[in-house]
């Protein structure tokens, strides 16, 4: 366990190395492992080049939250729908939510541009939430669904004995159960609106509406002269925000498994 | 199945068919609503344009052509290379994936109080964009500055194991779905781990009253309990394979010549570099269509058993 | 937790008011249709410009100079990405624009533009006694002119050329009694050297001969300079067909997949483009066939005395290729003139290109910026870039393109021979349609 872990983070493990060797080090023919000296040269080149670097952020950050929340309550709805309930043409909702995850998003890039010039929210925070949260709510509500399909129904029938309606058994019994499905969905839908690229780069044209995957493209573009050194830094730099955010994650991810293990 | 209104059928009223409704069409609605509103415009718009000749940039309107695009990819050599590797890059990614990753879960499980630290490890590959990771990984399979040739050959000896990784037909595909593996395997892990936690540990305890071993509890418990998770993974993993993109698109774009050319990226290539919407439409619908095709069987094999 | 829920909460608030503040501030202006006298000149000037160019050209203090000339107007700078023209695209059919002024395109990007009569012609309002069309270096301007009308300013030009690591050519014995390097006359004689260049050391190649770029921006680039270095032209007998048959094409396919055979060019560019550029700066690359400018991009790194360039075999007889990046004016900004004054005023100014000429080796497009020209090679890149030709205008030239790539890659990697990658690139361009796609 502990060999496989570790070959995981390799990668990342080299690329904090190489932001702290000289370009010298990086470039030499023999591959050398550990810096000599260590240089903050690349850091400091990544900062005062990203000037805009802090409006990417917080544009990345705006986007990505609202995705979350909204992609997250959809589909537990949803979800909840397509595993509990039954209705009219069911089949044909699924289908066509299914209908969309499967096709590739590019496709859709052009179409939504359109779309979305014609209310002028081009280059906007909500020009990028709305798309987002509609690519990832059919992957979402699969994930939700799944679990929701896995709680027996006799606890949702003891609720309805005990008299809730609908929607209380929802919220106060099911709900509460899916927290590790949540938990999933959450991560999931963050890593893909975080690093999402081809809609942002098509969907938004000036700092006011540019995210950090688009930012950082710039970066490797203009640091194409010993771009590995610089390219390593920025790499780490937007590690951080990554982990503090799965690192936080992490801890209400297990709380809520142990949750749902003492439950059932 | 009990519906939520707990009734019992009686169509006598046709009020309390459309009653029962409720509860479902009130959890439905707005998710699906989003969904429909959001991307109806786009499915119509591409399905249409696959029947039409579109140059985005020198044709005035789309002219209508029938059938013509979805004809003329079957004679498109390139478009045969593409099916091909697509093909090749889903047959090696799932099986490695699914399996794995279970395998994984299952350690994960057991061990323990160290496990989130683990996990933390495998999963950070997912977090990282790849179009970051990429470039890394394309320096690391370097032949003669990558580091994992400096492994294998000047570390550990195993010089004839040292490739050109991403610069050779056929390894460039294997490191393709190794890079793959690399990035996804901690998103599987996860999905896997939901499922595997919310397992009952009564049936654990009784299993273990029983008197069955390890082994024996993984196959008959642990096993059969996930089925919704194999079908969760199943249909993630093949939409990933089959949509596969950014790792060929930035390790390799697609060569040497088109032996990692995967349909995605000829579809995009064919849509924002040649501007051919058409054409490009039409393809994607043939990528939809073949991952609709294996999702609903990988749906009927979770119901079947 | 109950902090934390406030926190959150807060948060939540925060940005949903900027979530709502940010989508109401996209006003874009639209088009006010063109004016012979503007009523109120807009005071605004919006630079779009790629990323790459940002780092090559000092277009920040150009902005400030112009803003500092005309006290009131704002000039802003925002980046894109190369790849695409696709969200030009988009919004000018709309007929609106959030640049005034597009910097860094291609010709190739200028001619989509153009079909679609999305940029203004500059042959009307531009040139006057200021910057008239004789002060452009002529194969520039001739690459802004799409079917006889400018399209496009070139804002730099290049050539293709092979970029030499002196010392590297020295320790090989590859000089000539003052020190200078050899010029190879014929491929066969640049073979020779780079097998003399080449270091193998343990199995592990050390240094290198002869890389070429082979990447996706500059197969193409590469096979139309080397083809016409050994031909005078590139064309078939009809002078519009690229040529993939004749003879010297032929052997211009043979020796590259020869070369890497025996292990003299390696194919790092296939996946990494600038694999070639960027182990020619860490010094382990003799030569280098790419566009000239990386010999100055270069001498910063390695020191100016040790890199010099020398033509492809026959381009200082027949030529080389060139191409450019310059500037567009949508049709749809309402500060046309404003544009046009940045780009008389400061884009085409003798010291914005003088500090880019002498960093990067970005060639400036006007003939009065190489009086101050400081070494002695530019004397040979000037001359190659007069006779140079230019890759043709097709309406299918991304697909020509891609296949080039494809088909190149596999012959160099031995996967198909020479006449089958010939024969599948003349079914290629046979099935083009090879006109200019405008009406």
């Amino acid at each position: 366990m502990f060999i496989l872990s570790i070959l995981f983070i390799v990668p990342f493990v080299w690329t904090l190395l190489t932001s702290l060797k000289i370009n010298t080090e990086i470039y030499s023919s023999t591959v050398i492992l550990l810096p000599s000296k260590i240089t903050f040269e690349h850091y400091i080149k990544v900062i005062t080049q990203m000037k805009e670097f802090l409006q990417y952020s917080y544009n990345t950050l705006s986007v990505t939250f609202w995705t979350v929340l909204g992609t997250a309550i959809l589909s537990s709805m949803t979800g909840y729908a397509f595993s509990k309930l039954e209705f009219w043409g069911k089949q044909f909702y699924l289908t066509f939510i299914l209908l969309v995850l499967t096709l590739p998003y590019a496709i859709y890039l052009i179409p939504i541009y359109i779309m979305e010039d014609k209310v002028n929210i081009i280059n906007t925070h909500l020009g990028l939430i709305l798309p987002y949260i509609a690519i990832n709510l059919p992957m979402s509500i699969f994930i939700m669904r799944g679990n929701f399909n896995s709680i027996p129904n006799g606890l949702m029938e003891a609720a309805i004995i005990d008299g809730c309606n609908f929607f209380q058994v929802w919220r106060r019994v099911v709900m509460p159960l899916a927290k590790p499905a949540v938990a999933t969905i959450v991560i999931f839908t963050f890593i893909n609106s975080w690093g999402e690229f081809m809609m942002a780069r098509t969907l938004s044209y000036n700092p006011a509406g540019q995210t950090l995957a688009v930012g950082i493209t710039f970066l490797r573009d203009e640091a194409a002269s010993w771009q590995y050194g610089t390219l390593c830094a920025t790499i780490t730099l937007s590690l951080i925000p990554l982990l503090i955010v799965f690192l936080s994650m992490q801890k209400y991810f297990i709380k809520g498994i142990m949750e749902g293990a003492l439950k059932g | 199945m009990m519906t939520h209104a707990g009734y019992r059928t009686s169509a006598r009223h046709p009020f309390e068919a459309l009653k029962r409704q409720v509860p479902g069409y009130f959890f439905l609605m707005p998710g699906f609503l989003f969904i429909f509103i959001f991307m109806v415009y786009p499915l119509i718009h591409s399905f249409v344009l696959s029947f039409t000749n579109y140059n985005f940039a020198f044709d005035e309107k789309p002219i209508f052509c029938g059938f013509n695009n979805y004809i003329k990819m079957f004679s498109d050599s390139y478009f045969i290379d593409a099916l091909r590797n697509t093909f090749t890059f889903s047959i090696l990614f799932f099986p490695a994936m699914m399996i794995l990753a279970l395998v994984v879960a299952l350690m994960l499980d057991k061990v323990g109080a160290a496990s989130p630290v683990f996990r933390s490890m495998i999963f950070l590959p997912v977090v990282v964009p790849l179009s970051l990771t990429g470039i890394i990984f394309q320096w690391i399979l370097n032949e003669q500055y990558g580091l994992l040739n400096f492994f294998l050959k000047d570390l550990l000896g195993l010089g004839s194991l040292a490739k050109n990784w991403l610069g050779d037909d056929t390894w460039a595909m294997v490191s393709i779905v190794g890079v793959s593996v690399w990035k996804y395997l901690g998103m599987v892990v996860v999905l896997y781990m939901a499922g595997l936690q919310a397992i009952p540990k009564e049936l654990y305890e009784a299993a273990e009253v029983d008197g069955a071993s390890g082994f024996k509890r993984i196959f008959y418990i642990t096993l059969p309990n996930l089925k919704e998770s194999y079908v969760v993974c199943g249909i993630w993993t093949i939409i990933q394979s089959v949509k596969v993109f950014e790792q060929p698109f930035i390790m390799t774009q697609g060569g040497p010549g088109t032996s990692t050319l995967v349909l995605y990226q000829y579809t995009y290539e064919n849509a924002f570099k040649f501007l051919e919407m058409g054409y490009a439409s039409a393809m994607a619908y043939i990528m939809g269509l073949i991952i609709l095709v294996l999702s609903l069987v990988n749906l009927r094999l979770g119901k079947a058993e | 937790m109950k902090k934390g829920k406030t926190l959150c909460l807060v948060l939540s608030l925060l940005m949903l008011v900027s979530m709502f503040a940010v989508a109401g501030g996209q006003e874009e202006k639209k088009a006010t249709g063109s004016q012979a006298q503007a009523v109120e000149e807009p005071k605004e000037l919006r630079l779009v410009a790629q990323a790459w160019m940002l780092g090559k050209y000092k277009i920040e203090e150009a902005a400030a100079i112009f803003e500092k000339d005309h006290p009131g107007v704002k000039v802003s700078i925002s980046k894109v990405d190369n790849a695409d023209t696709t969200t030009n695209m988009l919004q000018w059919a709309t007929g609106k624009t959030n640049s005034d002024i597009a910097l860094g395109g291609s010709r190739e990007q200028a001619v989509q533009y153009a079909a679609k009569g999305y940029i203004i012609n500059f042959d009307e309002g531009f040139f006057d006694d200021k910057i008239k069309k004789e002060d452009f270096f002529p194969s520039f301007l001739e690459l802004g002119n799409i079917e006889g009308t400018q399209y496009m300013i070139p804002i730099t030009g290049e050539v293709m050329f092979i970029v030499v690591n002196k010392s590297l050519m020295k320790k090989a014995g590859l000089v000539d009694a003052n020190g200078k390097v050899l010029v190879p006359k014929t491929w066969d004689e640049l073979y020779e050297f780079a097998k003399k260049t080449t270091i193998v050391e343990n199995g592990k190649t050390v240094q290198t001969g002869l890389c070429i770029d082979w990447g996706t921006n500059f197969m193409a680039y590469s096979y139309l300079a080397c083809l016409q270095g050994m031909k005078g032209n590139f064309f078939e007998e009809d002078g519009k067909t690229i040529d993939f048959v004749s003879p010297e094409a032929k052997a211009l396919m043979s020796i590259w997949a020869k070369l890497v055979k025996d292990g003299y060019t390696p194919t790092d560019t296939f996946a990494d483009m600038d694999a070639g550029r960027t182990n020619f700066k860490a010094g382990k690359v003799a030569m280098h066939i790419s566009a000239a400018s990386r010999w100055v991009e270069a001498g910063d790194l390695l020191g100016a005395a040790n890199v010099t360039v020398m033509p492809i075999p026959g381009t200082d007889k027949n030529g080389s290729l060139t191409y450019i990046h310059g500037a567009v004016i949508p049709k749809a900004s309402p500060a046309q003139n404003l544009a046009k004054q940045f780009l008389k005023e400061r884009l085409l100014d003798k010291d914005f290109h003088t500090y880019s000429v002498n960093k990067y080796g970005k060639m400036s497009p006007l003939n009065s910026h190489y009086t101050t020209a400081i070494a002695d090679e530019w004397k040979m890149v000037i001359e190659a870039t007069k006779k140079a030709a230019t890759t043709p205008l097709y309406k299918d030239f991304a697909r020509l393109d891609k296949g080039m790539q494809v088909e190149l890659q596999k012959c160099i990697t031995g996967r198909q021979t020479v006449d089958e990658t010939s024969i599948n690139l003349k079914k290629l361009i046979d099935s083009l349609d090879k006109t200019t796609g405008l009406k």
